[in-house]
C-alpha cells in the first residue's frame, strides 16, 4: 500500500516538475547540457568527474586515505 | 586519518612560518664541497646519466665542463661526458636548484638563501639573462664569457653589497609582487626592479670603479627575469624543512631535467616518483616553431611548490598572453583551479586583482589524483638542439602518473595497500 502511494507521489512530482520552466544543474556529461539548452533550457553545467578519473582502485585508495 | 591532517597541518605551518632571506653570494665549491672532490656537475631534476640527457642538457654540460677548465672545447667535453669521467648529480640532492639545464659546478657564484625560521640554507646561481644562455644549453664563447664575469665581477659585488645590507628579506617582497603584476616564474619584472632597489644603495659602496658599477646596474636592470632564482632559491628554503614529516602527504619538490618529471613528497624522504616530461604548449619567438622546443626542464618549478608561478597566474594577467594560456580575464581560472589540489591559501602572499585571495599552498597528492587535476606549471622553453638557447615560453603539467605512482607508496607506507 505504502509502494503504491510513493508512486504516486513521484508521478505527480514529476508532472509538475515538468509544468514550471527547467533550471537544470548538470553534473557529467556536457551532452546532456547541450541537449537542454538547444531546447531552450536554463542549464548549468559542474566541472565533475569521477575521483581519480574513475580509477576503482586508486578510488578506493583515497578513500581509504581520508578522501 | 587524523595523522595524515596534522602532518599536512604542521607542513603548512612550516611553510607559512618560514623567514627565507637573501644572505650572500658564495663560491659552490665553499657552499657544497662535494663539488671539489671531482669533475663534478649537478643538473635540474630527478637523476639522470649522460646518454638519457636531452641536447640542452648535454650541450650546457659540454659548457660548463669548457668553463671550469676541464675540457679544452666542446667536442673534448662531450667525449669526456660519453666516456663517463664526470659525476652527475641533482641540485635538489644537494640544497641547490638551478634554472631549466640547471648546472651547478665548483666555481660558480650562488645566490644563499637562509630560511631563519629554521636555519636551512638554500642556493641559486645568478640568472643569466634570457636567448642564448647556459641554462636553455647555449656554450659558445659569449656565453663563457657572460659567465665568467658573473663569477669574477657581480658575484663578488653582490656578496659585498647583500653583506653589508644585512640581508634582503624576501617574502614581504614577493607579495608586493603579487600586487605588481608578478607570478614569480614568466614574469618577475616587479620583484627584479624592486630587489635591485634595494640592493643598488649596498652595491655603490663596494663597486670598485663607476664602470663596473654601471655594467652591474645595466645587467641587473635589463634582466626582467633576474629575480627568478632569487625566487627558486626561496622556494627550496621554504619546502626543504617540510620533508619528512611523518604521514603527510605534501609535495616538497617538483623537478624536471628535459627527459623526466620528478616529485618528492614529505612522507616519503628523498625518493623521487618520475614520469616522462611533457611538451610545453606556448608562444614561439620569431622564427622558431613548436618543432624546435625541447620537452619540459628545470628546478624551476621549486616556485609553483611553494604556491607561485602557475598557481599565481591570477596575479599575473599579462603572463597569460605570453605564455599562451589565453585571455587575461583567464588568468585567474589557474589559480582557482590549483586551490582544488592545496592545502589552503596562504594569507601572506594574497592576490589584489582576485579580491586578495591567497595564493594556493601545499600540494596534497591525494587531492591531485583524486582530481584529476595537475599542478600548472609556466615555464620557458629551450631549443631541442644543443647551443641555440631559449626559443619561447608556455604553459606545461606534471604528469599524473607521478602522483598516482606516489600515491599507491603513500598508501603502503600508512599502512592500508
Amino acid at each position: 500500500m505504502n509502494q503504491k502511494l510513493n508512486e504516486q507521489a513521484t508521478q505527480q512530482a514529476t508532472v509538475s516538475l515538468l509544468e514550471s520552466p527547467l533550471f537544470v544543474v548538470n553534473l557529467g556529461l556536457d551532452g546532456f547540457a547541450e541537449d537542454l539548452l538547444s531546447q531552450g533550457a536554463s542549464v548549468v553545467s559542474v566541472d565533475w568527474r569521477p575521483p581519480a578519473d574513475g580509477d576503482a582502485e586508486l578510488a578506493e585508495l583515497l578513500s581509504k586515505l581520508g578522501c | 586519518m587524523q595523522a595524515i591532517e596534522q602532518a599536512n597541518s604542521e607542513a603548512i605551518d612550516r611553510m607559512l612560518q618560514s623567514d627565507p632571506v637573501l644572505e650572500d653570494v658564495i663560491t659552490a665549491g665553499d657552499a657544497i664541497p662535494y663539488l671539489r672532490e671531482g669533475k663534478i656537475i649537478l643538473h635540474a631534476g630527478p637523476p639522470i646519466d649522460w646518454q638519457r640527457m636531452c641536447g640542452p642538457m648535454q650541450g650546457a654540460v659540454a659548457g660548463i665542463a669548457v668553463f671550469e677548465g676541464w675540457a679544452s672545447d666542446l667536442d673534448d667535453a662531450v667525449e669526456q661526458a660519453s666516456s663517463g669521467l664526470f659525476t652527475f648529480a641533482p641540485n635538489h640532492h644537494y640544497s641547490a636548484v638551478g634554472p631549466m639545464t640547471g648546472m651547478t659546478t665548483a666555481s660558480q657564484p650562488l645566490m644563499l638563501v637562509v630560511n631563519r625560521s629554521s636555519g636551512n640554507r638554500a642556493y641559486c646561481a645568478i640568472n643569466e639573462g634570457l636567448g642564448k644562455v647556459m641554462r636553455f644549453g647555449g656554450n659558445d664563447a659569449s656565453v663563457l664569457a657572460r659567465l665568467a664575469w658573473i663569477r669574477d665581477e657581480l658575484g663578488p659585488m653582490m656578496s659585498g653589497a647583500l653583506r653589508l645590507s644585512g640581508g634582503i628579506p624576501i617574502k614581504n617582497l614577493i607579495a608586493r609582487g603579487l600586487g605588481m603584476g608578478d607570478e614569480m616564474h614568466q614574469r618577475n619584472v616587479a620583484c627584479s626592479g624592486l630587489l635591485l632597489r634595494e640592493l643598488s644603495p649596498w652595491l655603490a659602496k663596494v663597486g670598485s670603479s663607476g664602470e663596473s658599477l654601471s655594467k652591474a646596474l645595466a645587467f641587473m636592470g635589463s634582466n626582467d627575469q633576474f629575480f627568478l632564482n632569487v625566487g627558486m632559491a626561496t622556494g627550496k628554503a621554504i619546502m626543504d624543512p617540510v620533508r619528512d614529516i611523518e604521514h603527510c602527504s605534501i609535495v616538497t619538490a617538483m623537478s624536471r631535467n628535459g627527459t623526466e618529471f620528478g616529485i618528492r613528497v614529505s612522507a616519503l624522504g628523498d625518493r623521487w616518483f618520475t614520469a616522462p616530461v611533457e611538451m610545453p604548449e606556448g608562444l614561439y619567438f620569431p622564427g622558431y616553431t613548436e618543432d624546435d622546443a625541447n620537452p619540459d626542464m628545470g628546478d624551476s618549478t621549486i616556485v609553483e611548490t611553494i604556491g607561485l608561478g602557475g598557481f599565481a597566474m591570477g596575479a599575473a594577467p599579462a603572463v597569460a598572453g605570453f605564455v599562451g594560456a589565453g585571455a587575461a580575464s583567464e588568468a585567474g581560472t589557474y589559480t582557482r583551479n590549483m586551490l582544488e589540489i592545496t592545502y589552503q591559501e596562504n594569507p601572506e602572499w594574497a592576490i589584489p586583482a582576485m579580491d586578495y585571495q591567497g595564493v594556493p599552498t601545499g600540494i596534497d597528492i591525494r587531492r591531485v589524483v583524486e582530481t584529476g587535476l595537475a599542478p600548472t606549471i609556466n615555464t620557458g622553453i629551450a631549443h631541442k638542439k644543443p647551443g641555440v638557447g631559449q626559443v619561447g615560453a608556455g604553459i606545461v603539467r606534471a604528469p599524473m602518473q607521478c602522483f598516482r605512482d606516489a600515491l599507491r607508496a603513500f598508501a603502503q607506507q600508512e599502512g592500508v595497500l
